[in-house]
């Protein structure tokens, strides 16, 4: 096999801003989006998700990247959904044991992490061809990406659906929620918003 | 090695490698996970009979004051001295999404209603889903189910078998009263009284 880690070898700030904004994944790639806008009716739902998909991104890209070289090619998509459905049941296991509130509230989007196609993506496109730590800062940084788009637009949503940020009120007494924001046409109408403004703020190359 | 050889290899091996780690994380976590479930339950159950409860007091309590029927179909609520004060029965029905699952306490009499808990639903946040806000279900303590219950916008607090609506969520309430109609013979029969 040959390798070809040295290619897309790349400097830590442009990993970071990489995965912030030029490939963001929510508002630029559009990966991600059954999730983003299922769990993001609150800012806490959000956050759990991101730091759900981050732990399992940053494991899975660690372990492509470790066993690359023993990986036969033609195997390799089996393989990494093999790890990824595991991390995700072990997750998903350790939550209900010792965090019952939050897996509570995911319900069963937690599972639903196994089909989020970020963490894939990375391991097929950077962890498999990289070294370790770039297989990790890259899948630290996509997922953060995922995690503040998330955040962001379940801000939005929580604060005009209930009134609330992180479960604070912050409207008056007389505030009427807006129903809508609730609900997916909600997310739907918010996530366009931000794709809009990410996309007039970064240029996309569109020639994929 | 042959590639044929080797793609089975490397399958093989992640398949156990994988297996094993769920295996062992299913049974680290199993016992947590039972306890957690029904400290849930168990506290739903001490909510409907209006008894406050801890995580940590919650399975003494339980055990203390609550016992299932002999046939499973209600948990009794009894008083110190073993005296029944109470039943509560598990029942569901058609929500106007999914299934709602409820858990409604009974007085002696089985005709009014003590306390009322929703265990299960999938209505829609921010509307139908304050079916789950204490304050909507406070509304159905001491309220008659006999000849049955009606839930509808400005109710009259009066009378005794109406409970106030949520606004906005009209299927939501209908079908709360749909549900709990729907089980009335199973609520107002006394059972045999077990000790």
């Amino acid at each position: 096999m040959t390798d070809r880690r040295h290619d897309i070898s790349q400097p830590l700030t442009s990993i970071i801003r990489n995965g912030l904004l030029i490939q963001n994944p929510i508002f630029v790639l559009g990966l991600g989006l059954c999730s983003a806008l299922a769990v993001t009716a609150r800012v806490t739902n959000a956050l759990a998700m991101g730091i759900g998909v981050m732990c399992i991104s940053i494991l899975s890209s660690l372990i492509a990247s470790l066993i690359s070289s023993v990986t036969h090619g033609r195997v390799r998509l089996p393989v990494y959904m093999l790890i990824i459905s595991t991390l995700v049941i072990c997750f998903d296991r350790v939550l209900q044991a010792w965090y019952p509130v939050v897996s509570d509230q995911m319900g069963p989007y937690v599972g639903l992490i196994i089909t989020n196609c970020i963490i894939l993506s990375r391991m097929e496109t950077v962890a498999a061809r990289s070294r370790a730590w770039e297989a990790v800062s890259d899948a630290f940084a996509v997922s953060a990406g995922y995690m503040l788009s998330l955040v962001a637009i379940a801000m939005v949503r929580e604060l005009l659906a209930f009134g609330t940020v992180v479960g604070f009120h912050v409207m008056g007494e007389g505030w009427q929620p807006w129903a809508v924001m609730a609900m997916s046409p909600g997310s739907f109408i918010i996530l366009a918003i931000f794709v809009w403004i990410t996309r007039s703020c970064v240029t996309v190359k569109e020639d994929i | 090695m042959n590639p044929k050889k080797s793609i089975w290899l490397t399958l093989t091996i992640t398949a156990c490698v994988c297996s094993v780690l769920i295996v062992v994380t299913v049974a680290i976590t199993e016992p947590y996970i039972k306890r957690n479930r029904q400290i849930k339950e168990y506290t739903a159950v001490l909510d409907v009979f209006g008894l406050s409860s801890t995580p940590d007091t919650v399975m003494e309590q339980f055990q203390k004051n609550c016992s299932a029927s002999p046939d499973g179909q209600y948990i009794a609520y009894k008083d110190t001295s073993g005296v029944v004060l109470g039943r509560a029965y598990f029942i569901e029905g058609a929500g106007f999404w999914g299934k709602i699952k409820l858990l409604i306490a009974m007085n002696l009499d089985a005709d009014r209603i003590m306390g009322i808990s929703v265990l299960e639903h999938n209505e829609t946040p921010g509307l139908g889903a304050r079916i789950t806000e204490s304050d909507f279900l406070q509304n159905f303590s001491g309220k008659k189910i006999v000849p049955k219950i009606v839930i509808k916008p400005q109710a009259d607090p009066d009378v005794e078998c109406e409970v106030d609506a949520i606004t906005g969520a009209t299927e939501t309430s209908k079908a709360l009263e749909r549900i709990i109609n729907q089980h009335i013979s199973l609520l107002t029969s006394k059972g045999e009284l077990c000790d």
